[in-house]
Order: structure tokens, then C-alpha cells, then sequence
């Protein structure tokens, strides 16, 4: 094999020229009750805590603070972040003014690549793709305004790059023969796809979460009745 | 350059099958749909050779150095869109909140009582089915639960709409006190939220008293 065309076979690997498709798994088959379209917490005061370990930085859990607490005004609620308890006086006073404390993590599970595939990859020119794959879990954990725990949630995203020439080119052709737009596997789409299932999950475990709190107050409320 | 075609050959199918029969959406001619489909997730190894043995090859009891790992995927019973998706959520979180509920209703009563369950949904059907899942949890627990169901009369229910449920099942409980004997009570779930994934509880007893259930 010549070394140019080495070269050739290498350069679409080299520039990242790849597909990624993303496999949602475990609790993401859960199908969602709560209208997305809705402002389903009016009225609830929510403090969000982001932490910064394991996949997430320091500069990651903040843009993830930002975008969640974004979405969460959005669907009608106050959004307090941890850490800037200052506007309130102390951290005291922030749990104190919450009814929820939503605490955001995530972890890597796997994360793997087919390297003994490098020899069969760039014999066939890039046409059999270099197979990555990352699993990461994301969990939500919700508490209420006495660190009682209401709702611990997790979810797993798998997605699967396919580095060369070949694939993403015949994906290409599959995206616009066989297709519609909303299902073309793109990195567009794939973001779209994991945003929809990640707040879809976090708003239906928020719901469940301020319902339970509700079921709570009221249980201790009438505690010591009915028998 | 036979040779080199042959190792391709070899390695290039099972490869390539791999890449095709990958449960993640878009794998070649697949999609996402297909992949909400297949509840997957990865497993041991261990537990792989219990569900799946004739799928599993011999594992060595030395290892046999290499990093494997297994992803089991079962297809769901009923795919997305057999049934409106709040219903199906709703359903397939009976198994969580089922047990707790019946759990708390143990913990807030005296032994001996004759149970009955009435469920408050505006689909009949789903009423139905998580009243009798509730009911076999009971029965499951060595409770006594009878079949029959409390009715309210026509006049409360004009009396209660319009009422959240919170003011209303309270309410109702007076209605259904008259019908029940001292050894009965009436164990109520209801959503406080159309969106919520699961019911929530409370005790009626004989003497129209109304308790929540954590």
C-alpha cells in the first residue's frame, strides 16, 4: 500500500471525520407523563446544586447549572444556585427559601475503543469504521427543604462514534434516501435528542419529587389520626 | 494481496455484523424508534451466562485476556404509542409506588381490618387495574380486602367538583364513613397531578376520619 495512499486512508481518522449515534438505555425507556409544554412549577423555589466530579469540571457543572436552571424559569420556577447563596445572606437561608434541592451528577461508565480494529481500518481504507463507544450516567437527586430524600433518579447515555470514510458516507446517503429530518443521525439532532430525554427525565423526576414533598406535609400534618 | 483480502474477509464480517446488529439507533438502516424499542443495559458477564447461556461462549476460569463486556436488550412488552404516554408511565411505576403505599397502610392500622381500595382516575380502566394491583399487594401481605368498592352518592359528587383533590377525597371520606362497619376502612389513591408518575394515599375510616399516608 503506498504511502500516499496510507495518507488518504489516515487523514479522515486524523480530522475526525465521524458519525455518532446515540443509544439511549435503561431508565430512558421510560415513557413521560408530564406536558413539557407546560409551566409545571409555578411557584416552586428550587435550589440547584451542580457537582463537579468525575465527567463533570468545575466550568462543566456551571454551564450545566446554567442551562437546567435556564429550563427550569422556563417551566415556571424560582431557581436558586448553590454557591450563590450570598444574594440571600448564607447557605442557610438558601435551603431554607427552597422547597427542592435538585443535586446534579454525572459519571463515565465506559468508555471504549476498538483499536484492534486499526489494522483492518486502514486496509480497507477507512471504509470499516474505528468503533468508539462512551457510556456516561447522569443522576438527579432531589431533595426537600429538610434533606429528605424524595427522589434519586439515573440515566444512561450511550453514544457510539464511527470514525472514517465509509460510514459516515453511507450514513450520509441513508440520511437522505431513507430518512426524515427529525430521525437523520447528525450531530444537530443528537443533541436535540439527548437535551429532550435529559429534561424530559429531570422534569418528570422534579414533578414527582414536589408531589411527594406535598404527600409528606400533609401525612405529618395528620399524624396521629384514624385509627 | 490474496492473503490481505482473506484477513479482511475474516475480520470484516463479524465486524460488520456487529456494527449492524448494534442496538443504537442508526445503525446502518435503523432508527430511534427501534432503539426505544429495546430496554438495554450492560451486565457482568456472570449475569449474561444466567438470562442468555446458549448466546454465551465458554468462559475460562482463568480469563481468557480479553476485556469483554455484555449488553442485554429485552424488547418491551407494549412499544411507545400503544398507549398514551402518561398511561403508560403511570403503569409502569405500579411497581414502585404499589408496595410503599401498602407498606404505610400496614404501619398506620391495627390488625384485623377489612380493607377496601377505591382509586380515583379519569380513565376507568386505569382506576381498575391499579386498584386490583394494590388489592393483590394487600392479599400478598396476609391483609383482608374486600371487592366491593365504596360508592359516593350523586350528591357529593356535585359537591366535589370544581374541588381539588386534596379538599375532595377528604371530603369524600364522610360520604364513604356511612357505609363502612368498625372494622373497615377504605384505602383512597388519587395523582394530586395529571403529570405525576405515581398515586398517592390515605385511610378512611368508619368514623368519617381522614389520615394521609406518607
Amino acid at each position: 500500500m503506498g504511502f500516499r495512499a496510507t495518507i488518504a486512508t489516515l487523514m479522515p481518522l486524523v480530522a475526525g471525520c465521524s458519525t455518532l449515534v446515540y443509544q439511549p438505555l435503561a431508565a430512558l425507556q421510560r415513557p413521560l407523563a408530564i406536558d413539557m409544554d407546560r409551566e409545571n412549577f409555578a411557584g416552586t423555589r428550587i435550589l440547584l446544586e451542580c457537582l463537579p466530579k468525575d465527567l463533570l469540571s468545575v466550568g462543566d457543572a456551571q454551564k450545566l447549572c446554567s442551562h437546567v436552571g435556564n429550563y427550569l424559569q422556563n417551566q415556571g420556577a424560582k431557581v436558586l444556585q448553590k454557591g450563590r447563596e450570598s444574594d440571600l445572606g448564607s447557605e442557610e437561608d438558601g435551603l431554607l427559601k427552597s422547597d427542592l434541592h435538585v443535586r446534579l451528577s454525572a459519571r463515565r461508565l465506559r468508555s471504549t475503543t476498538e483499536w484492534w480494529t486499526l489494522p483492518l481500518v486502514v486496509l480497507s481504507w477507512s471504509a470499516f469504521p474505528l468503533v468508539s463507544e462512551d457510556t456516561d450516567e447522569q443522576r438527579m437527586e432531589i431533595r426537600d427543604a429538610d434533606e429528605f430524600l424524595l427522589s434519586d433518579t439515573t440515566i444512561q447515555i450511550r453514544v457510539v462514534e464511527y470514525t472514517g470514510l465509509g460510514y459516515p458516507a453511507l450514513n450520509f446517503v441513508v440520511n437522505q434516501l431513507f430518512r426524515e429530518e427529525e430521525d437523520r443521525i447528525n450531530d444537530e439532532n443528537l443533541r436535540a435528542k439527548i437535551s429532550r430525554d435529559y429534561f424530559g427525565n429531570l422534569s418528570q423526576a422534579i414533578l414527582d419529587a414536589s408531589m411527594r414533598s406535598t404527600a409528606l406535609k400533609l401525612a405529618r400534618s395528620s399524624k396521629g389520626g384514624g385509627n | 494481496m490474496f492473503i490481505w483480502a482473506l484477513i479482511a474477509i475474516y475480520f470484516g464480517i463479524p465486524f460488520t455484523l456487529g456494527i449492524i446488529l448494534d442496538p443504537s439507533a442508526g445503525a446502518i438502516f435503523g432508527d430511534e424508534k427501534r432503539a426505544k424499542e429495546l430496554d438495554c443495559r450492560f451486565v457482568s458477564d456472570d449475569l449474561a451466562q444466567t438470562k442468555v447461556p446458549e448466546k454465551m461462549d465458554e468462559t475460562f476460569l482463568r480469563g481468557d485476556f480479553i476485556n469483554k463486556s455484555q449488553m442485554l436488550c429485552q424488547r418491551l412488552i407494549l412499544t411507545s404509542g400503544d398507549r398514551p404516554a402518561r398511561i403508560d408511565a403511570l403503569l409502569a411505576s405500579t411497581s414502585t409506588f404499589v408496595p410503599d403505599i401498602v407498606r404505610a397502610a400496614k404501619m398506620n392500622s391495627s390488625k384485623e381490618i377489612l380493607w377496601r381500595v377505591e382509586t380515583f382516575h379519569n380513565v376507568p380502566q386505569v382506576a381498575e387495574k391499579i386498584s386490583t394491583a394494590v388489592k393483590v399487594a394487600m392479599v400478598e401481605s396476609f391483609e383482608t380486602v374486600v371487592d366491593e368498592a365504596p360508592l359516593l352518592s350523586a350528591n357529593t359528587i356535585q359537591h366535589l367538583q370544581g374541588k381539588s383533590p386534596q379538599e375532595a377525597i377528604p371530603l369524600a371520606c364522610n360520604d364513604f364513613a356511612e357505609t363502612l362497619s368498625n372494622k373497615e376502612k377504605v384505602l383512597t389513591l388519587f395523582q394530586f397531578h395529571p403529570g405525576e408518575t405515581r398515586f398517592h394515599a390515605g385511610i378512611c375510616s368508619s368514623k368519617g376520619k381522614w389520615q394521609w399516608l406518607p
